[in-house]
C-alpha cells in the first residue's frame, strides 16, 4: 500500500470550541491507483487531503506513506503534491507563471533551466509564450493547468486533487480531466481525488469512499457505483440526487 | 403581450484593454414560465440577467432596441422608477447568499425591513408575512431563523432565506443567477423544487441562469444557449438533450457520466463561426 | 512610441522584465485617468525637481544675511516672496528647504515602512506568542501621541536633523506593522501560500517572496498618505527648535521664526506654510490615486 490512513481524526480548535472535521476515517490507496473521496460540503473530504499535507491538525490516528509515518519535510514535498480547488486562489496574483513554476525548483536547489519551465508548460498543454504572463491574464482552465504543472515540477508520486475541476466550465472540466488522466498514465501517478460530483469521481477513480459529517459511510468500487449497488441509505440518496449524471441520461 | 420583451440587447465595456462586448444582440420574450439561460463563463448570461434590472456598473453600457417589462420601457425608465421595480416587481437571487445578506443584521430584521419601510406595514404584520415566506421556502423553524445572523445559517438555508426575502413583495419576475451552484446536490434539489412550486402557484416568470445544462434541462420550460455574448440556440428544455447546435451538443458530450467509459472525454472544438 | 506601447501591451511577454513593465504600464494608464492623482504626481515631481535644481533656481543664497533688506514684502523686485528678519530671500530659502524636506521624507520612507512591514508580516505569519509580543510592542508605541514621543526622543538624543528623522521613523512604524499584519492574516490562509508551503518553502522565503508582495501595495498607499504627516512632524520639530537647526532653511523653522511678525509681516510665516500645505496636499492626492491603482482588491480581476 502506498498510502495508509488509519483511524484518522482531525479536530479544529477555534476560540475554545472543538470541531471534529474528520472522525476515525481509514483508507488505503495502492501505488498507481486512483482513489476518490466523495461527499457534500462539511463531510471532511477535503480536510483529509489537507491533513496529509500538514495543513490541518491531526488529533488521532496515523497516516503512512510507503509504510513510514509521514513527516512534513522537503523529501515529503517531492513525493506528494496537491492541486487546489480554486485556480483563482491557488496562484500567487503577483507572480508570473515563470516564477510560480520555478519556485519549487529553487526551493529544492534543483537546476533551473529555461527548458524545464518550457517543458512543464507544454506538458500541460500551454503554449511556452505564456511563461511570463500573470495569473489574471489567464482563463480559469489555463490557471488550473499552471497549478497542475506546478504540482508536477518536483515529479511527485502522489497527487492530491481537491475538487480540481469544480470551479471550471464543463468543456474546460473535460479538458482538465483528460489532462489529468493522461499525466497519470504517462507518469504512473497515484491520485487521491476529492469531488462532490459523482460523475467526475466515477470517471477518474477506481475506488470511492463516500463520506458524511466527517465519517466514512461506505467504500464502493467503480462497478458498484455504476450498477447502483450501494448498501447505505446515504450513499443511495447521494446517488439518487446525481441521477441526471447517469450514462443514459 | 408577454411579461418581458428584450430585443437586440447589447452590453459593452470600455476598458484600458479596449472595448469588450459582453452581450451582443440578445433577444427573447418571457411569459409566466421558466426560461433557462445556459452558457459557459464569459458567455454573457449573467450580464443579460443584470441588464434587465439595469444593474450594470460603469464603464458598462446597456443598449437595446426594446426592453419592456409589463408595458414599462426599461430603457427609458428613470433611476427612481427602476428602484421601484427592483424588488417589488422584479427580484434577483444571486449565487452566494453569503454576499447578498447583511452579515450584521438578523435575518428577521432583513426580511421585514422592506415591508416596514416601503409598504409601511405594522411590525407584527411584517413578522407574520416574513414567517409565511420562510414557511413557503420550507424552513422548518422560522422563528429560530428569524433570530439568527446570516453566518449561523448553512449554505442551503441562506439561499432559502434569500429566496424568501425576494418573494415577500410578490414579484412578477424572478431572476435567479446560479441560485444552486454553491449548494450540495441534495440541497440543490430541494431549493429547485421550492422555486418550481413558487412559479406554479404564484404565476411568476422566472429567468434561471446556470452553467449546468442538465439542471436547466430538468427544471426549465425553455432554454437559451449563449456563447460569447450571443444566443446560439433557443429550444424547449425537453429537447435540450437533442440539441442541434454543435456548441450545445459539445457541451453535453463533454460531461462525464456515471458508468461511462474511461476514454478521454470528447473535447469541445470551438468553431469561429459560432461567435459571428 | 507606438512600437513601445505595443511592446508593453504584448500579451505574451518574452521576459520577466517586459512582463513587469507591461503591468506597470497598465497601472500608469489607470492612474492617468484620475486627474487629482495626476495633480498630486505633478506636485511631487515638482518638489523633486526643485530640490535637485535649487542652486540653479534660487535667486539668492539662502543663508547669507543682508540686514539692509529686512522684512521686505512680497513683490519687491529681486525678492518675489519677500525677505525675512535677516534680509534673506524667502523664495530661495523655500527652494533650498525643499531639499531638507525631501531628505527627511526619503530617510523616513527608507526606515519606518520597512521596519513596520517586517514586524507586521512576521507577527501575522507566525501568530501565537510571536504575534502577541510584537503586537504589544507596537501597541506601546501607538499609545503615545506621535509628536510627544518624537519630542521625548529628540530631547534624549539631542536636537538635529538626523535625530529628528530617527525620532520620526521610530514613531511612525507602528501603523505599517498593523496594516501589514492585517494583510498577512488574510494572505496566510490562502491556497497559494499553502501550495508553496507544500513545496517545502521555509518561513523566510514565504514571508519575503510571497507575503510581502501582497502587503506592499497597502503599505505604499499608507506611506504616501502619511508623508504629509511626516513633513508636518518634521516641521513641528523644527518649529519647536528640536529638529533642523538654524540657519538651515527648514520650512517648520521658518514658520517658527516668522511667528514673531505674524501680524505685521505675515508673509514670513505664511510662505513656508503654503509650501508645506502644497507638498502635503500633493502627497495626499497621489496616495489616494495610488489606492485605486494598487489596491489588490480592485485590481487584477
Amino acid at each position: 500500500m502506498l498510502i495508509e490512513i488509519e483511524n484518522l481524526s482531525v479536530t479544529f480548535t477555534a476560540q475554545g470550541r472543538h470541531v471534529r472535521a474528520v472522525e476515525g476515517v481509514s483508507l488505503n490507496v495502492k501505488a498507481q491507483e486512483s482513489f476518490g473521496l466523495v461527499g457534500e460540503s462539511g463531510s471532511g473530504k477535503s480536510t483529509i487531503l489537507r491533513a496529509i499535507c500538514g495543513l490541518a491538525p491531526i488529533s488521532g490516528g496515523s497516516i503512512r506513506i510507503n509504510g513510514k509515518p509521514i513527516t512534513h519535510d522537503r523529501a515529503f514535498s517531492r513525493k506528494v503534491q496537491m492541486v487546489f480547488q480554486d485556480p483563482y486562489a491557488s496562484l500567487h496574483p503577483r507572480h508570473t507563471i515563470d516564477r510560480t513554476l520555478s519556485e519549487p525548483l529553487a526551493i529544492h536547489g534543483l537546476p533551473l533551466t529555461d527548458a524545464a519551465i518550457t517543458k512543464a508548460l507544454t506538458d500541460v498543454g500551454l503554449p511556452p509564450n505564456f511563461r511570463f504572463r500573470y495569473p489574471h491574464q489567464l482563463s480559469g482552465g489555463q490557471r488550473q493547468r499552471v497549478a497542475i504543472a506546478r504540482a508536477l515540477m518536483l515529479q511527485p508520486e502522489i497527487l492530491l486533487l481537491d475538487e480540481p475541476t469544480s470551479a471550471l466550465d464543463a468543456s474546460v472540466q473535460a479538458e482538465t480531466l483528460n489532462l489529468l488522466s493522461r499525466l497519470r498514465t504517462e507518469r504512473g501517478l497515484t491520485f487521491l481525488m476529492v469531488s462532490h460530483d459523482l460523475a467526475v469521481i466515477d470517471h477518474m477513480c477506481d475506488r470511492i469512499l463516500v463520506m458524511q459529517h466527517g465519517k466514512a459511510v461506505e467504500e464502493l468500487t467503480r462497478e458498484a457505483l455504476a450498477t447502483a449497488q450501494m448498501q447505505t441509505p446515504y450513499a443511495r440518496s447521494l446517488f439518487a440526487a446525481s441521477a441526471d449524471r447517469m450514462l443514459e441520461g | 403581450m408577454s411579461l418581458l420583451t428584450v430585443k437586440n440587447l447589447r452590453v459593452t465595456f470600455d476598458t484600458e484593454a479596449g472595448r469588450v462586448e459582453a452581450v451582443r444582440g440578445v433577444s427573447f420574450d418571457l411569459n409566466r414560465e421558466r426560461l433557462g439561460i445556459v452558457g459557459e463563463s464569459g458567455s454573457g448570461k449573467t450580464m443579460t440577467g443584470r441588464s434587465v434590472l439595469r444593474l450594470i456598473r460603469p464603464p458598462g453600457k446597456i443598449e437595446a432596441d426594446e426592453m419592456t417589462f409589463d408595458g414599462i420601457d426599461l430603457m427609458k425608465a428613470s433611476e427612481t422608477q427602476m428602484r421601484a421595480l427592483r424588488g417589488p416587481r422584479i427580484a434577483m437571487v444571486m449565487q452566494d447568499p453569503k454576499y447578498s445578506l447583511n452579515p450584521v443584521m438578523k435575518v428577521g430584521a432583513q426580511l421585514t425591513e422592506g415591508l416596514r419601510q416601503r409598504d409601511k406595514v405594522s411590525k407584527s404584520e411584517a413578522i407574520a408575512k416574513a414567517i409565511d415566506a420562510l414557511n413557503a421556502v420550507q424552513i422548518r423553524d422560522p422563528q429560530r431563523v428569524m433570530e439568527a445572523y446570516p453566518h449561523e445559517l448553512s449554505g442551503g438555508m441562506g439561499q432559502r432565506v434569500m429566496i424568501a426575502m425576494m418573494l415577500i413583495p410578490n414579484p412578477d419576475l424572478l431572476i435567479a443567477d446560479e441560485p444552486t451552484s454553491a449548494l450540495d446536490v441534495t440541497v440543490q434539489a430541494e431549493v429547485l423544487s421550492i422555486l418550481d412550486n413558487l412559479v406554479k402557484t404564484r404565476g411568476m416568470g422566472l429567468i434561471f441562469i446556470s452553467h449546468d445544462l442538465r439542471l436547466v434541462a430538468r427544471f426549465c420550460d425553455r432554454v437559451l444557449v449563449m456563447y460569447k455574448g450571443k444566443v446560439v440556440e433557443e429550444l424547449a428544455a425537453k429537447d435540450l438533450m437533442h440539441a442541434k447546435h454543435p456548441y450545445t451538443q459539445g457541451l453535453l458530450n463533454c460531461l462525464p457520466r456515471i458508468g461511462g467509459t474511461r476514454e478521454a472525454l470528447p473535447s469541445l472544438d470551438r468553431d469561429a463561426s459560432w461567435a459571428l | 512610441m507606438s512600437t513601445l506601447t505595443t511592446w508593453l501591451r504584448d500579451p505574451n511577454p518574452a521576459s520577466r522584465m517586459q512582463s513587469r513593465l507591461g503591468q506597470s504600464y497598465l497601472s500608469w494608464l489607470r492612474l492617468r485617468r484620475n486627474p487629482l492623482a495626476m495633480i498630486g504626481l505633478l506636485i511631487t515631481a515638482a518638489l523633486l525637481f526643485v530640490a535637485i535644481f535649487a542652486p540653479l533656481l534660487a535667486p539668492h543664497d539662502p543663508i547669507t544675511q543682508e540686514l539692509g533688506r529686512r522684512l521686505l514684502p512680497p513683490g519687491t523686485p529681486g525678492n518675489i516672496l519677500g525677505t525675512d528678519d535677516f534680509g534673506r530671500d524667502i523664495l530661495s530659502r523655500i527652494l533650498y528647504g525643499s531639499r531638507i524636506t525631501l531628505y527627511i521624507v526619503l530617510l523616513v520612507i527608507l526606515t519606518a515602512p520597512v521596519v513596520g512591514l517586517i514586524i507586521g508580516t512576521v507577527a501575522g505569519y507566525f501568530g501565537g506568542w510571536v504575534d502577541t509580543i510584537l503586537m504589544r510592542i507596537t501597541d506601546i508605541f501607538l499609545a503615545f501621541p506621535k509628536l510627544i514621543l518624537a519630542l521625548a526622543l529628540v530631547a534624549v538624543l539631542g536636537p538635529g536633523m538626523e535625530n529628528a528623522v530617527l525620532a520620526i521613523a521610530l514613531t511612525s512604524w507602528p501603523p505599517y506593522a498593523r496594516v501589514s499584519r492585517a494583510e498577512t492574516l488574510t494572505v496566510r490562509s490562502s491556497d497559494y501560500i499553502a501550495a508553496v508551503k507544500l513545496q517545502g518553502a521555509g518561513p523566510i522565503r514565504i514571508i519575503w517572496g510571497h507575503v510581502i508582495p501582497m502587503c506592499l501595495p497597502s503599505v505604499i498607499i499608507r506611506v504616501t498618505l502619511d508623508m504629509a504627516g511626516v513633513i508636518l512632524t518634521a516641521a513641528g520639530l523644527g518649529f519647536l527648535g528640536l529638529g533642523v537647526q538654524p540657519p538651515l532653511p527648514e520650512w517648520g523653522l521658518m514658520i517658527s521664526a516668522g511667528r514673531k511678525f505674524l501680524f505685521e509681516q505675515w508673509w514670513v510665516a505664511t510662505m513656508p506654510g503654503l509650501a508645506i500645505f502644497i507638498v502635503s496636499l500633493g502627497f495626499n492626492l497621489l496616495g489616494d490615486g495610488l489606492r485605486d491603482v494598487l489596491d489588490p482588491k480592485s485590481a487584477s480581476k
